[in-house]
């Protein structure tokens, strides 16, 4: 030990990174300084730099030892790699019996690491391409993010997505074009224990096509539905000559539900990109649904009802 | 020089080894003679070897400075001094002199080999055994022994080892409150006061402390009593990161600002790691205690008022539980991004894989700040993807599955053509003919409906009351019509 000027050197003459500046590591260890030793204390070690909790490392190898009985860890910087772990130790865990003073550890867990771009993983190692990753676990689940009342859970069988709170919404993909692709079969229901569907939707409760357009065939022209399957016809002047014509659909299968509107009707021809049994003339009332058939490219009658 | 560290130097010079600059020396002889090696290079054979050892004093730390070596050898019987070769090596290192001893002495005779080598130089706790090996060989044969004396060998009672060793230490280990520092080379056992603290750094300002029992380290913390969350080291925020060795939980806790040697008033847990057994060690709890049966934990607190978590993307961002509805957002990142769920493989067309369940109602195209009257609203167009064209000869099935369009071609002349059962009720399918058929929609010898080409004729999976042989009044479940067109 050396002590320059007011700073205290152990293991160089020339302390000057810090006041108290300690060079080399006891034994063959790569343990510079340890606090505490008469209890669960705490260790600096240098090679990869570590902070050891009820830890240090005697043999400059393995996990290290036991500062004193009981459970232990640690936080390593691998300065090979720059991957900043934290680790715990418990013996128990394979002899059953707890971490013994100054014997070495046998069992470790990493519990969590941080690459060099900041990048934290839990339970696996960090990946360069992921902020924040969650390994996978053989407990009751991967990941759980509470709310006051309810929880999304994540990784276990099923994965649960949930509001915080009774009456929560969730919202999915509220972003221009958010289109939501669901890898298997949907069911959406009011009741918690209804059976679960097997068909692609199986809605216990009604379905309601709440987008309704409004189309008039004397001025609007040809009706283009887009994503749309239901719309309003009515006619407000023009010749019952003037047809109700409609543009391709935009996917095959897609439902056209046309209702029409007012006194004076309109016909929807059998021609065209449309299929009917025939011209049809629409009242006041009256309903046809229409599928698109995307390989003969034409609406195809469903029904028609002259209500 | 300020009064702390007076006080701290007068600690290591009171504790340190500081017995400077003495000169010592252990020495050895070996004692018989060791047998050449005929070889033309190296030492291959373990015959022509001889060990000494040489142990330190008891005590402290040591510093061998030198080694110096003497030995005999000796030429005869029409052997040549220039014959020889040897070499030392320090054992504890398995390191070897670079080069091997040698001269060039053509005749008989006896030569004194006498260097000084640092093969051995370096640090050694009091007692330590140093030990070496002589390995000599010879590069003529001359006898009728590869391994022998008769040419050539080291004299008995030549071979000397002298270690040179300072006592003046200058990487020494310092213990601080611990006499025989041997866990690190600077350790500190013990605490001040009745607390809990081993080590303070820079507690001119918000420095750091080391603690044991729970093993800590405190920023701007430190403990001097054994209750309580410690105390200030000067004014300002606080944190505690712990091990609980009972336990074996570890913690991050944060503390609000306080006043320098005040105490700490309870804290908030950042981060929480449970190392109680094998199975649920690690598992890490952020916003409070973690949960020993989840990896992870991210806990709502009550002042987690805008989102209990955030992942953002590049442009927007999934809140789970945020402002005070709690409602949970989750979005691609960009526009146009899309949202998979549970797409797993397998998923299509698989029943048990990759579904979703949403319990509530469901709206598709509504605004967020909206709610939906009815279990499943489209706000947009609805569309059923067509079954890939069933190609039906007369009594045969057309396998429905999961589908609610599908083509049908038949095969023959207006046969007779059935539907699998619905997969589920209510389960509605809009089947187009593209010729003529007979399509048969529930049980009895009249339940069947012409189709020509072009039809389409819309059914429900229907639970209806039907007379079937043996009995009367049976529920079944059958497919039941909502409506046909003969389009053309």
């Amino acid at each position: 030990m050396k002590v320059q000027a007011q700073n205290v050197g152990i293991g160089t003459i020339s302390p000057t990174i810090a006041r108290i500046e300690v060079v080399g590591s006891a034994d063959t260890s790569n343990t510079a300084a340890a606090f505490g030793t008469d209890g669960a204390g705490i260790s600096f070690q240098s090679n990869f730099p570590t902070v050891g909790f009820n830890q240090y490392n005697k043999q400059n190898s393995g996990y290290g030892n036991y500062m004193f009985t009981g459970s232990a860890a640690s936080i390593v910087l691998n300065s090979n790699t720059g991957i900043l772990s934290l680790n715990v130790f418990n013996n128990e865990q394979f002899n059953g019996i707890p971490g013994v003073k100054y014997e070495a550890i046998t069992v470790s867990k990493n519990v969590f690491n941080i690459n060099s771009n900041g990048n934290f993983a839990i339970g696996k190692l960090a990946e360069n391409n992921i902020g924040f990753l969650v390994g996978n676990t053989n407990n009751s689940g991967n990941s759980i993010l509470r709310g006051t009342t309810f929880h999304s859970t994540f990784g276990y069988n099923d994965t649960y997505i949930n509001g915080g709170k009774t009456g929560s919404k969730v919202i999915i993909n509220d972003i221009p074009n958010g289109n939501i692709i669901v890898g298997g079969r949907t069911e959406v229901s009011d009741l918690y224990n209804v059976f679960g569907g097997v068909n692609s939707l199986s809605v216990s409760g009604a379905i309601a096509f709440t987008k309704r357009d409004e189309h008039d065939v004397c001025t609007g022209g040809l009706y283009n539905p887009g994503n749309s399957s239901y719309v309003n016809v009515k006619r407000t002047g023009c010749s019952n000559a003037q047809p109700f014509a409609i543009a391709n659909g935009i996917v095959e299968g897609q439902l056209l539900i046309i209702q029409a509107e007012g006194n004076n009707g309109f016909t929807v021809y059998d021609q065209n990109n449309i299929n009917l049994p025939g011209n049809t003339q629409m009242g006041g009332g009256d309903i046809m649904m229409l599928i698109w058939n995307g390989y003969f490219s034409k609406w195809e009658q469903v029904s028609y009802s002259n209500n | 020089m300020q009064e702390n560290m007076k006080k701290i130097l007068f600690i290591l010079l009171s504790l340190a080894c500081f017995n400077c600059f003495s000169q010592n020396a252990v020495s050895a002889t070996y004692g018989i003679e060791i047998p050449t090696n005929y070889s033309t290079f190296g030492f291959n054979y373990n015959c022509s070897v001889g060990y000494l050892s040489l142990s330190l004093p008891a005590g402290k730390t040591y510093n061998v400075t030198s080694v110096t070596v003497t030995y005999k050898m000796t030429a005869l019987n029409f052997g040549r001094q220039a014959d020889q070769f040897s070499s030392i090596e320090f054992l504890n290192t398995n390191t070897e002199e670079a080069t091997e001893a040698q001269n060039n002495i053509t005749a008989a005779g006896t030569f004194i080999y006498s260097r000084i080598i640092n093969i051995a130089n370096g640090n050694y706790n009091g007692g330590t055994a140093l030990n070496f090996a002589l390995r000599a060989r010879r590069s003529w044969l001359g006898s009728f022994f590869i391994c022998g004396t008769d040419v050539n060998k080291v004299d008995a009672n030549s071979w000397k080892i002298t270690v040179n060793y300072s006592n003046e230490v200058p990487y020494s280990y310092v213990g601080v409150g611990a006499d025989t520092p041997f866990i690190a080379k600077l350790e500190v056992a013990g605490v001040a006061g009745t607390g809990s603290t081993s080590a303070v750094f820079g507690s001119d300002g918000t420095g750091i402390s080391l603690q044991r029992n729970l093993a800590a380290i405190g920023f701007n913390q430190y403990r001097d009593n054994n209750f309580g969350f410690g105390k200030y080291i000067a004014g300002g925020a606080a944190s505690v990161f712990s091990l609980n060795q009972s336990t074996g939980n570890m913690a991050l806790d944060m503390y609000s600002t306080g006043i320098k040697n005040t105490s700490l008033g309870i804290g908030n847990r950042a981060i929480s790691i449970s190392n109680s057994d094998f199975v649920n060690s690690g598992c890490v709890g952020f916003g409070g205690n973690a949960d020993p049966n989840i990896l992870f934990s991210l806990n709502k607190n009550a002042f987690n008022t805008n989102a209990t978590a955030v992942f953002a993307g590049s442009e927007y961002s999934s809140f789970f539980c945020n402002g005070i509805n709690e409602d949970t957002y989750i979005r691609g990142g960009l526009n146009n991004s899309k949202l998979f769920i549970n797409e797993l493989s397998g998923g299509n067309g698989n029943v048990y894989n990759g579904n979703v369940k949403i319990i509530g109602k469901l709206a598709i195209g509504l605004g967020a700040s909206q709610n939906p009257n009815v279990t499943t609203e489209i706000h947009g167009g609805l569309g059923f993807a067509k079954h890939p064209l069933v190609n039906a000869t007369s009594g045969t099935g057309i396998p429905v599955g999961n589908s609610s369009y599908i083509e049908v071609a038949s095969i023959g002349i207006n046969p007779l053509i059935k539907l699998s059962d619905f997969e589920s009720l209510g389960q509605i399918l809009i089947l187009k003919s593209v010729n003529k058929m007979q399509l048969k929609f529930s049980p009895g010898p009249s339940a069947y409906i012409q189709l020509q080409a072009g039809d389409t004729i819309m059914l429900i999976g229907d639970k209806i009351v039907q007379s079937v042989p043996g009995g009367a009044g049976n529920l079944g479940y059958y497919w039941a019509i909502l409506s046909i067109s003969h389009n053309k």
